[in-house]
């Protein structure tokens, strides 16, 4: 999901840096630095989280985890996944970083959105809380693929197939993603609610 | 739901969906090393799988594109040394691209492919061997012989080469290592404890 150095060309690259500053300066602002930790602990996460492959027939999938991101910080997930994507292209060379701020709107803000549709549903106990979580998983990666197949069109190394492409190729990512949020929240709910109830933003 | 098994469930819906088209990776490594008077270049994503059918372009240092071509199954793609980029000593700068965004490049310096004033040794003892060697009629057969061997040389040699040339060239590609994971991690938790310092220096700081 990282899109690559040159790839992209100027402009679409400035507005997408500019948005990315934006917002993360936001994110700053409207982090409770008390709950500081909370953000390190999940910025971890997400910086592991590309590491780990799971083949899936020709390819592998690899997990992104900004659903989580965003249901357990809120506007804060921009700081997180800003500061994750940026020590990932210096250690793994995953992205770039002239590509850093199209990289940051591709995944950090679809997990903001779905914090601000699912947040409410979260805090109640039992089923919606599970589709909730599930939905944010699920709906973070689609609208993260559409984004970054609208990022591909623009700078002309895609047309609209390859748009269906990346959003037919992301779908099992969608769907482990949903589970994966899903059953986080459910847990950290059972056994350390702080972590889900307060806001970190 | 008590205690869910989280991983087995998690790996039983990715199973489910295993027609999956081609690779989601990070990352594209690609390098390149040259061996009997072609260009070798393999590429692959970052978990080590191959990229395969992936657009390789080839360009000189001035931007032109000078080759274009396709990986195979494998990963490789491999073209003969180009003539012109041989002579001006030019390095290479091999692109591949492995689709929705994924870019990597490899720059093979014209020294590693034999290129510029130093030239094609190979052709030039040749010549030299040549020069030696006056034809006449009973020398005929012995020259052509020498012709021969040389050309066996050469082959074993390149053969010989080729793999420790993959090697050291692969040795040059970044592979994710622990000592990266744990840096960036203590990246992260250094920032947190700045951002703990200043906020304990705003709450008791000037008492």
């Amino acid at each position: 999901m990282h899109i690559s150095e040159g790839v992209l060309n100027a402009p679409v690259l400035i507005g997408c840096g500019a948005a990315a500053a934006g917002l993360t300066a936001i994110g700053i602002k409207k982090m409770q630095f008390d709950r500081i930790m909370n953000v390190s602990l999940l910025t971890s996460a997400f910086f592991i989280a590309s590491l780990i492959h799971v083949p899936l027939g020709p390819g592998s999938i690899h997990l992104v985890l900004n659903g989580l991101l965003g249901v357990l910080l809120g506007w804060a997930c921009f700081p997180a996944i800003v500061t994750a994507l940026l020590l990932q292209a210096v250690f793994f060379q995953f992205g770039g970083f002239t590509v850093l701020g199209a990289n940051t709107i591709i995944m950090a803000l679809p997990a903001l959105c779905a914090y601000l549709v699912v947040r409410p549903w979260l805090l109640q106990n039992g089923k919606k809380r599970s589709l909730a979580a599930f939905s944010a998983g699920f709906v973070s990666i689609l609208l993260s693929s559409l984004i970054m197949a609208l990022l591909l069109i623009t700078s002309d190394s895609g047309f609209f197939d390859t748009a269906a492409i990346i959003l037919a190729a992301h779908v099992p990512l969608m769907v482990v993603e949903g589970f994966i949020t899903m059953f986080t929240v459910l847990f950290l709910a059972k056994v350390q609610p702080d972590f889900l109830l307060k806001t970190t933003s | 739901m008590k205690t869910l098994p989280i991983l087995p469930l998690v790996c039983f819906f990715v199973t489910l969906f295993a027609n999956s088209p081609e690779a989601l990776a990070h990352k594209v490594l690609v390098f390149a090393y040259a061996s009997g008077g072609e260009i070798i270049t393999e590429t692959s994503f970052a978990s080590g799988r191959p990229a395969q059918h992936s657009p390789i372009f080839v360009m000189d240092g001035d931007e032109n594109t000078i080759v274009k071509g396709e990986t195979d199954e494998q990963g490789i793609f491999r073209f003969p040394i180009p003539p012109q980029a041989l002579e001006a000593g030019k390095d290479l700068h091999i692109i591949a691209e492995a689709g929705e965004g994924h870019r990597g490049t490899w720059l093979l310096k014209a020294a590693d492919y034999g290129a510029g004033p130093s030239g094609d040794k190979m052709e030039k003892s040749e010549e030299k061997s040549q020069a030696h060697i006056a034809p006449t009629g009973t020398d005929a057969p012995i020259q052509s012989s020498c012709e021969e061997l040389e050309r066996r040389i050469e082959e074993t040699v390149a053969a010989e080469l080729a793999p420790v040339k993959r090697m050291l060239a692969k040795e040059q590609t970044h592979q994710t290592s622990l000592q990266d994971i744990l840096g960036g991690l203590g990246y992260i938790f250094g920032l947190a404890g700045i951002a703990f310092y200043f906020q304990a220096r705003k709450k008791y700081g000037e008492k």
